[in-house]
């Protein structure tokens, strides 16, 4: 069977009966052997897309730049909440140094006691504030399950009658997906911040007992790189959790099974998904490091310079963003890639 | 085992002792200064302790002395009225030794694996007070780790150091005390009559001992001990980690007699350090031939015999002892300006040995400008291991331990200041032997003043975090660190009479710092130093009180600066300068009903746009106890700038103002020279009907670290 798709790869006929559009295989990702591929077919359910006239796309098609909406969305909620974050400490440091003749600059004096005296000062603020960042904190991780789904909806599906689909038709699903997603980063959470616990503890104890006999920084280096393998293990469930959210998307699978698919693509491609995750996180910090450094030179005091400090930073947050829909794209294709085929000719 | 030299060395203190006692009548104890110098430390002689009293004394007195006291509160001071100050303006003024009053022969020997010392030596004491005594005190402050029953343990204090509960527990057995033999008496072991506790206290730091007769002022008693430590598992500046061993507070020693006759002994309190008197310390330490040693004065004599190093320590002018032996300790060395530093640290440490080093090397010859040439010929650093944190950060005679992580960017201050802050205490505990139990803030806060003045000095406004663009000074530190218990309690007060170990900290350490920088910044940094030089000089060697501090300072800075001084040590004195209202308009000629030239005349409102100045007033508020001149700037609506001294001694002050442009906003103190301001965010104002400089920059940094966060936690 093969299926006609447009410029941007979206399908053109309604495929309630054949959901993977393009069975062209994907260029630059090793297809794992089919008996381990045909193992998952069974537990694959329809699409949910469908009912909200949404196609999938091919899997070359599946490409960020094709959809700079959702990005834009994804970057645009995280700084809505960004700025309710701030925003208290914000307002605490105009109502403080607003009113000085020359602004907030004391606070960026050199020796920073203007700004010490400010963070002693707002200490009973801040204690009061705490429970409104936790929130923000909280709403992020759960609510940002939303915009992520429509993200990661967009980057697989297209509209059928035009081009990306519209907020309409993503919000409803990403909304429908809501709880499945919500397991998965229940897991993924819990899953790193138990590797990382076992993981310190363990290196913890591996230091104190080489170190009367190896001496204190000796005994050190061991400790580190056990925790550092347990850091590389939990940041490889965090990629886990990602395909396992693109599986979850492009398959519209319960968790467990998506999971199952994940757990199979990592397994099958994982050079290519860490090496496709590793250049886009190394990209994104050194963005940030890179304007770090700028903006130490730049200085941002005021006006021009502070603008462009402004416009640079936005570029930076922008970038990440992008960077991290760029990534999840990749995850859709590579598991749309190993999957696809056996799918297409049950 | 009491080596052969030491025998020797203990009966030629006493032939000549003796010699002495005949031949100097009437001599009275000898200011320091006046004594002619010294050879280097290993001329260890009776002379050392050089001044008695006639024979008569001896035996004439023999009245009771007064019952112990706590701490004296209020002690005399040790004012010297016919000294001139500018004298001690150089290091040519100061004592070059101290007046000796106690003399330890003693040996030491380290059993590792036990995590023991055997001790052995005597105790050579001179009555250096004006009265006859029937009685000792003796600090067994090993004791206060030996159950959770003693003064330390039991002191609800926390927030500060000594928060460990040791794994392992401490404590120090007496043997021996006998009094040697005079004048045909027998010899006397006193510890069988020794009172170790108080009725309902089971603490045993601070033991009476009971002598079979008086000693007169300026006679000389002779103590044989002998003695058994047990070390707990590293806390509070002692004890073990693995095989890494701290042994200070090891031997039985005597307090201080005060020259009124009373004892100025203590338990060992929760918070409280040291207090003694001068002398020489000739301690032999003999430990595995694999160990390294660490201690105070220099090495006179090192030998190795049947698998162990013994090593002979001899150093004249401290009032202390402590040493450190390890057998995995690596070593660095220097010679800074004529004084060996050795360096013993951890391995894999360099680093941070490195750093400590090269603070020493700035440190030793600025503190030596600053307070006067560093006395001794030896400086030895000791950085414990991972896990013995406990005994880090510590400060002996000639002997300081250190700190922090073996890891650390360069940017994090933290080894440079500990070592800084350590080797300061070799003058503001070392060299100026204040009691530190009654009067903490004599050594920890001039101290801690020293320290940030130094870092200040070497590393600018990053003195103690420079990183990514953010600079965080010492002195910032210690002002916002001061802050937060500024009006808990007092500062000059005894270590144990602090609420918490939160406030000690704060309050001792950081309020006294930021006090006394405050100082240096209101009334001019130079006069600053040379006061701070002058008391340090002047006291060098002595045990002054905080009058004598207060006074130096008053000398130098004038009387408004010791009466701030005073009220900021005595009486939780704050300050916060504040800007209440700033009005400034046109002039205008003014409303209502005139009578002129028999006729009445009435001006409506509105008033016209008189003569185009602007007329306006400024209030200005002091709050608080202390009253410190201060800066007042003028910010004009075309950008002027202006500054009017106000000398701060009035509650508010109304500052007229009159120009040809509005007055946009004032600020009050807008150099930031009153560390102590308890806030500065009502150090200005603008006018009502100006606009401040906003805060765009803050919240445009704000939000970009917000977006980080959220990315970063964002599924």
């Amino acid at each position: 069977m093969t299926v006609d798709g447009n410029d941007d790869g979206r399908d053109v006929r309604k495929p309630v009966d054949v959901p993977v559009l393009d069975l062209t295989p994907a260029a630059k990702v090793a297809l794992p052997p089919e008996d381990s591929r045909k193992s998952l077919l069974p537990s694959l359910e329809p699409t949910k897309a469908e009912s909200y006239e949404l196609v999938l796309l091919t899997t070359e098609s599946m490409r960020a730049r094709h959809r700079p909406f959702a990005i834009v969305l994804l970057w645009a909620w995280q700084s809505l909440l960004a700025l309710v974050l701030t925003w208290p400490a914000a307002s605490f440091v105009r109502v403080a140094y607003g009113g000085h003749p020359s602004g907030d600059a004391p606070l960026f004096r050199p020796g920073a006691l203007d700004l010490a005296g400010l963070v002693v000062t707002g200490e009973r603020w801040s204690r009061m504030t705490r429970p409104f960042t936790w929130t923000v904190v909280v709403v992020a991780m759960v609510c940002g399950i939303v915009p992520l789904t429509i993200l990661l909806t967009s980057l697989c599906h297209g509209s059928r009658s035009s081009g990306a689909p519209r907020m309409r038709q993503l919000f409803p699903l990403s909304i429908a997906n809501f709880g499945r997603m919500g397991i998965v980063s229940v897991l993924v959470l819990l899953s790193q911040v138990g590797i990382l616990g076992i993981g310190f503890a363990v290196a913890a104890a591996l230091s104190n007992a080489l170190e009367p006999s190896w001496g204190t920084a000796r005994a050190a280096g061991p400790g580190i790189a056990t925790f550092v393998l347990f850091a590389m293990f939990a940041t490889l469930v965090g990629i886990l959790g990602d395909v396992t959210r693109a599986a979850l998307v492009r398959f519209s699978a319960r968790p467990f099974v998506a999971i199952k698919v994940a757990v199979k693509t990592l397994r099958a491609t994982s050079v290519v998904l860490v090496a496709s995750w590793l250049w886009r996180t190394i990209t994104g910090l050194s963005l940030v490091l890179v304007l770090g450094m700028i903006a130490e030179k730049l200085g941002g005091k005021d006006g021009f310079a502070l603008a462009l400090l402004f416009t640079l930073h936005q570029l930076v947050t922008f970038s990440r963003t992008a960077l991290r829909a760029s990534w999840l794209a990749s995850a859709l294709r590579t598991v749309d890639a190993t999957h696809r085929v056996v799918r297409a000719r049950t | 085992m009491k080596r052969p030299w030491a025998t020797v060395a203990l009966a030629a203190t006493t032939l000549v002792l003796l010699a002495a006692a005949t031949s100097v009548p009437g001599a009275q104890a000898q200011n320091a200064g006046k004594r002619p110098g010294k050879g280097a430390a290993s001329a260890v002689s009776a002379a050392a302790i050089a001044t008695v009293a006639p024979a008569a004394s001896t035996t004439a007195a023999l009245q009771t002395p007064p019952a112990p006291e706590p701490p004296n509160r209020e002690a005399p001071t040790t004012k010297d009225p016919g000294a001139d100050g500018a004298k001690y303006d150089t290091d040519d003024g100061m004592a070059q030794h101290a007046d000796p009053v106690v003399q330890y022969v003693l040996s030491a020997k380290l059993d590792p694996a036990a995590h023991s010392v055997h001790g052995e030596g005597s105790l050579t004491w001179r009555n250096a007070s004006n009265v006859p005594v029937r009685e000792i005190w003796i600090h067994l402050y090993l004791n206060a780790f030996k159950n959770q029953k003693s003064t330390f343990f039991r002191e609800p204090v926390g927030g500060f150091r000594g928060a460990t509960v040791p794994e392992e527990w401490g404590a120090i057995d007496v043997k021996k005390f006998s009094l040697r033999a005079q004048g045909g008496d027998a010899s006397e072991d006193l510890w069988p009559k020794a009172e170790l506790r108080r009725d309902g206290d089971d603490d045993e730091t601070d033991v009476r001992v009971p002598l079979p007769r008086a000693v007169g002022p300026g006679e000389v008693a002779i103590f044989d001990m002998v003695w058994d430590d047990k070390l707990p598992s590293v806390v509070e500046r002692t004890g073990f980690h693995g095989s890494f061993h701290m042994v200070a507070q090891w031997f039985p020693k005597i307090a201080r007699l005060e020259p009124d006759g009373r004892w100025a002994h203590f338990p060992f309190h929760h918070l409280a350090e040291f207090y003694a008197d001068y002398g020489t310390y000739d301690v032999t330490m003999d430990v595995p031939e694999t160990f390294l040693l660490g201690a105070t004065g220099p090495v006179v004599s090192t030998r190795t015999a049947a698998g162990r190093r013994i090593e002979r320590h001899v150093q004249s002018d401290v009032h202390d002892f402590a040493w450190s032996a390890w057998d995995q300790f690596q070593t660095a060395t220097a010679m800074v300006e004529g004084v060996e530093v050795t360096l013993l640290y951890p391995p894999g440490c360099r680093s941070i040995a490195e750093r400590q080093m090269a603070t020493i090397k700035f440190a030793l010859p600025h503190f030596g400008k600053r307070y006067g040439r560093y006395p001794y010929r030896t400086l030895t650093i000791v950085s414990p291991p991972d896990g013995a944190s406990e005994a880090g950060g510590m400060e002996y005679p000639t002997f300081i331990t250190t700190g922090g992580p073996w890891f650390g960017p360069p940017g994090v201050m933290l080894p440079e200041v500990v070592t800084v802050h350590e080797f300061g205490h070799q003058y503001f505990y070392g060299l100026l032997g204040s009691d530190e139990v009654s009067w903490p803030f004599l050594d920890e806060g001039l101290n801690s003043y020293a320290e940030a003045e130094s870092l200040d000095a070497w590393k600018g406004a990053g003195s103690n975090v420079d990183l990514f663009g953010l600079t965080i000074a010492s002195t910032t530190v210690q002002a916002v660190g001061g802050r937060r218990a500024a009006q808990e309690e007092m500062i000059a007060k005894p270590a144990y009479a602090f609420a918490t170990g939160e406030n000690y900290g704060a309050l001792v350490y950081n309020r006294t710092a930021a006090i006394l920088r405050t100082f240096s910044a209101t009334y001019g940094e130079e006069r600053m130093q040379k006061a701070m030089g002058r008391y340090a000089r002047k006291f060098r060697f002595k045990h002054p009180n905080p009058d004598d501090f207060t006074s130096v300072l008053g000398e130098v800075l004038g009387e408004g600066a010791e009466e701030n001084l005073r009220a900021a040590l005595f009486s939780k004195g704050w300050v916060d300068y504040k800007v209440v209202s700033v009005v400034s308009e046109r002039q205008k000629d003014p409303a209502g009903i005139f009578d002129k030239d028999g006729k009445r005349e009435t001006v409506k409102l509105p008033p016209n746009e008189g003569d185009g100045a602007y007329k306006g007033w400024v209030l200005l508020e002091r709050q608080g106890t202390l009253r410190f001149p201060v800066d007042v700037e003028f910010v004009l609506g075309d950008g002027t700038r202006e500054r009017h001294p106000w000398d701060g001694k009035s509650d508010t002050l109304r500052m007229p103002y009159e120009g040809a442009v509005p007055l946009a906003a004032v600020v009050v103190d807008p150099d930031r020279t009153i560390l102590l301001d308890a806030d500065f965010t009502n150090n200005h104002k603008s006018a009502s009907n100006v606009a401040g400089g906003g805060a765009t920059r803050s919240f445009e940094r704000l939000l970009y670290w917000g977006q980080l966060v959220i990315q970063w936690v964002s599924p």
